[in-house]
């Protein structure tokens, strides 16, 4: 199969003309939106990755009056959503500098509305060289804008020739912005108002009499106090013809408007929580399948492919709600993404001779150890299950296990599939032992294959998904495997590469990046540490809660925990059972699982660390040396040499 | 306009005939080169520059003012006498200064820059380098912003360094850069053999995921990276825009400030401010002494004149 690499790389929506028409996946919660509909403000968030800009850009008039979109209804105009990103160091600029907060609002005000407006005739213009029915290139040229001159002087009446006056303005007010103590700020039309007057001069026209606009402003968490009061106020005060949404990474924050007033989610908006929709669909799955599914159609030119008429049809979203479809579509994928049970990995590990050999030196290090009369030779007799053997360095470990007690047991499993091994040591420790003997042998552990484990390590999140995805068919070249299915070494490579692509990108992540960073790498080597602790009696552990301390978290603290729930560094888990039993714990903290791969740590949710405030603070604050000291005494029961050559310890 | 550049270069101080009556604006001196640099004037002749990111304010000496009022803090000091020791200024500070020199009617600016004997890495042996602490992240330094989300704003230039961060920050920040014609410029030749690896291999990631185009010019020669900028500025459309994002080698900083103070109405800085360590280079090498004329007398066609 051909496919242009390149398409693949486009894993993020900013790569994709503002015209996604056709290149859009509706997804499963499209219908719950009903942004089209709507009649009041949305605020939508959503993690990075999780398609926002995407949507946003499906709603945005660039999409909807698509030259290449065939038949627009004609209530399309019922909905002009304009996408606004705004550029947050200029929207920063509009503070101090001798000027005061409230004057900077007015000029605030002043820029939305010129934006917005210019935005507006601009869609006009598309609306009229889209297919929409009732209004042409003829109708655009007929069309006058009289109110504009009432805030304008001067202002032409033309759409176009407005345009390009608002154009002009817009340069001056860069202008002054840049300079305003040498210059003074050029006549700006009033925000809202000046919308609105224009939305009322294109409403005079019968075939846009039921014009609204939907404006999405995207970053709204980045924007300055002040300017998230006024644009508020215009969300408190939003109704057809003009609706002003929100977007963000992150749950509102900021609820006071410019007035007395303030915005809250039961009368003012809508909260549409995009993460929390997908899951809610319970098709994540299926979805994930699709994206990948049609981007290599579209990476092999195949654009009239059946699956992407299905997936990028808002018609048709029922058909995929089938379960049959859904079952084909995830059957596809796993064929292409084959993954290995967990008992034939361990089988296929005593296949290779340094795995095997590793794992006897580990054995028989644990019955020396524990002063046990016993060789490594007795556990191997004929029939010894791949899968129990593998979990005896750990289980040998344990001061609790008696080594004859663990022969015996081997030997009852062995014989009958019966006793300790099939009750609960096998399913509490196969997972992590299979990791720990392959930590050696770094980035190829075959645990990280499989579209299942893809779509875990992805945390619902399409972008890691996709990156996942994109890397396993960047190994399949390099390795000349290019068709599927691909192989589990090759996925699991990938899986690794993948993982160390995404903590690099942590750097990005504002302006706590450089120490998320170090966060996600100090917190993933204490989970591997503990991981290699020798008797693993917490295997698995990839989550910590913070429930003990002399103080409770301060300010910097819980900013940093916000920070990296906010950029999706942390997941925030309803609490899973605590040791000590008792249910004083706020909440635990997964780190994401897609760095899962880079440390050799587990994907799945399963057991947590429990640490103080204290130490957290080390955590995220402390110097190298502070960090190692917190780490090793975390991971105490490793040797020195294994905290030596994992890193807890300086040579 | 015409903006030219001379250039002398030597091991010292001593080579680059500075004159008796020197006033050094300058910046912190947080390494061995950024003492020396500031030791070629006497403490008397010397005068701190810091820009304050939080409020966008200049502090001149002892007196701090919106930066919007940088040609009022500097209106005492006679441009004749003024040189900008670029090794200590950070970026701002830079941009400030030359902005508001050539806006009081100065015809020239002095410029003093010296190379490192080597950047100090993370340790010893490592890839990458300590160069600068975590920020705040890019801010608007007045009388050069620009606004990004505009169509206006067609074209940018990056120059790069040894931080590949600084650079995907802007692209994951400002995502709508990606849309616009940008061109990524690297130092070659770097000021030793060898560092050019040093800039290109860390930024290989951002090269393969986003469509940018690459250029290059001289590290140490403000003049070429002025040139560099005069392509794109000559390919901008009527009333069009471009951004310069100096965050690479201080040499293009200084062609980056003169351009953005030259062609205010055309041409916007994003910049992000980084707080440069303590210690973060070792030892001292070329010394540089770069005069920047600008004859805005004629209408002839703005040229980069070598020196």
């Amino acid at each position: 199969m051909q496919i242009n690499a390149s398409m693949l790389a486009r894993t993020r929506a900013e790569e994709h003309d503002a015209d996604v028409w056709g290149e859009f996946f509706i997804p499963p919660y499209f219908d719950r939106l009903a942004l089209t509909t709507a009649t009041k403000s949305a605020y939508i968030t959503g993690k990075r990755g999780c398609g926002k800009t995407m949507l946003l850009k499906y709603f945005d008039y660039h999409t909807a009056f698509s030259k290449r979109r065939k038949d627009i209804p004609a209530d399309a105009i019922d909905h002009i959503g304009i996408y606004w990103r705004v550029d947050t160091q200029f929207c920063s600029s509009l503070k101090h500098r001798g000027i005061e907060d409230t004057e900077w609002s007015v000029v605030f005000e002043s820029y939305f509305g010129l934006v917005i407006a210019t935005e507006l005739l601009r869609a006009v213009e598309a609306i009229a060289n889209s297919s929409f029915p009732n209004f042409n290139s003829d109708d655009l040229a007929a069309l006058t804008l009289p109110s504009a001159a009432d805030y304008l002087d001067d202002a032409p009446t033309g759409v176009r020739q407005l345009v390009q006056y608002l154009e002009s303005i817009r340069r001056k007010f860069t202008t002054w912005v840049s300079n305003v103590k040498a210059m003074d700020c050029p006549v700006l039309p009033p925000g809202r108002d000046f919308i609105l007057s224009l939305v009322g001069d294109l409403r005079a026209k019968a075939s846009l009499a039921t014009l609204s606009v939907f404006v999405y402003v995207d970053e709204i968490e980045n924007l300055v106090p002040y300017q998230r009061h006024v644009l508020n106020s215009f969300l408190k005060h939003s109704q057809r013809p003009l609706i002003i949404n929100f977007t963000s990474k992150e749950h509102p924050s900021n609820n006071d408007t410019s007035g007395p007033e303030s915005i809250n989610a039961t009368h003012d908006y809508r909260l549409v929580d995009l993460d929390y929709y997908l899951e809610l669909s319970g098709a994540a799955m299926p979805f994930f399948a699709e994206v990948f599914l049609g981007n290599l159609d579209i990476a092999a030119g195949r654009f009239d492919s059946e699956l992407l008429d299905v997936v990028c049809s808002h018609a048709r979203l029922a058909e995929r709600q089938k379960p049959q479809y859904q079952r084909e579509v995830v059957a596809d994928m796993r064929t292409r993404f084959p993954d290995v049970t967990d008992k034939q990995i361990a089988a296929n590990a005593l296949q290779v001779q340094t795995l095997k050999e590793s794992l006897y030196r580990r054995i028989s290090k644990a019955l020396k150890d524990r002063r046990s009369n016993l060789a490594v030779e007795d556990f191997l007799f004929e029939g010894a299950p791949a899968e129990a053997l593998v979990t005896l360095p750990a289980l040998l470990n344990r001061e609790t296990l008696l080594p004859d007690n663990v022969l015996a047991e081997l030997k009852k499993f062995s014989k009958n599939r019966k006793g300790s091994f099939e009750s609960t040591w096998i399913h509490n420790n196969l997972f992590g032992a299979i990791l720990e003997l392959y930590r050696p042998f770094a980035r190829e552990c075959p645990l990280y294959s499989g579209f299942d484990t893809l779509c875990t390590m992805s945390n619902n999140n399409l972008r890691n998904f996709l990156i996942l995805c994109y890397k396993t068919l960047e190994v399949a070249e390099l390795r000349d495997q290019i068709e599927p299915p691909y192989a589990v070494d090759i996925q699991c490579r990938a899986a690794y590469d993948a993982s160390e692509q995404l903590i690099k990108e942590i750097r990005t992540f504002g302006r706590f990046g450089e120490q998320l960073r170090v966060f996600v790498l100090r917190l993933g080597s204490i989970f591997r540490a503990l991981q290699a602790s020798p008797a693993m009696s917490e295997p698995e552990q990839n989550q910590f809660t913070i429930n003990s301390g002399g103080r409770p978290l301060q300010g910097d603290e819980l900013a940093f925990i916000a920070e990296a729930l906010r950029h999706g560094v942390l997941v925030e888990q309803l609490e899973t059972k605590s040791k000590s039993g008792v249910g004083q714990d706020i909440v635990d903290y997964q780190l994401n699982p897609i760095y899962a791969p880079y440390f050799q740590i587990s994907y799945r949710r399963k057991r947590k660390l429990e640490i103080s405030v204290e130490q957290f603070h080390m955590l995220i604050m402390g110097n190298e040396n502070e960090y190692r000291d917190l780490a090793r005494g975390l991971a105490r029961q490793l040797s020195d040499t294994d905290a030596l050559q994992l890193g807890l310890l300086l040579s | 306009m015409r903006v030219r550049f001379f250039s002398v270069s030597g091991s010292s101080a001593a080579d680059l005939s500075l004159p008796d009556d020197i006033v050094l604006l300058h910046g912190e001196e947080l390494d061995e080169r950024g003492e020396s640099a500031c030791g070629c004037a006497p403490k008397d002749a010397r005068v701190m520059l810091s820009f304050g990111v939080e409020d966008m304010s200049l502090t001149v000496g002892g007196e701090t003012k919106p930066s919007d009022l940088a040609v009022e803090l500097l209106s005492g000091y006679d441009w004749r006498k003024v040189f900008l020791e670029a090794t200590t200024l950070g970026f701002a500070e830079l941009f400030c200064a030359a902005n508001a020199l050539l806006a009081s009617g100065a015809t020239t600016v002095n410029i003093i820059y010296v190379e490192p004997g080597e950047y100090t890495r993370v340790s010893k042996g490592a890839d990458q380098f300590a160069l600068s602490e975590p920020t705040r992240g890019y801010v608007a330094i007045p009388n050069a912003i620009v606004d990004l989300s505009s169509e206006e704003v067609e074209a940018g230039v990056f120059f790069l360094g040894f931080e590949p961060e600084r650079l995907d920050r802007a692209l994951e920040e400002y995502q709508m850069i990606t849309s616009k014609d940008v061109k990524l410029v690297f130092g070659i030749p770097a000021y030793h053999p060898g560092w050019e690896l040093d800039a290109i291999i860390p930024h290989l990631p951002a090269l393969e995921q986003h469509k940018l185009q690459l250029d290059y010019c001289s590290a140490n020669d403000p003049e070429a990276a002025f040139e560099c900028l005069e392509r794109t500025r000559d390919a901008l459309g009527t009333d069009r825009r471009m951004f310069v994002a100096p965050i690479g080698p201080k040499p293009c900083g200084i062609a980056s400030a003169i351009f953005a103070s030259v062609y205010p109405e055309q041409v916007g800085l994003l910049f992000d401010h980084p707080r440069r360590k303590q210690k973060r280079s070792t030892g001292v090498d070329l010394w540089h002494r770069f005069t920047v004329t600008v004859d805005r007398g004629d209408d002839a066609a703005p040229t980069a004149t070598a020196g």
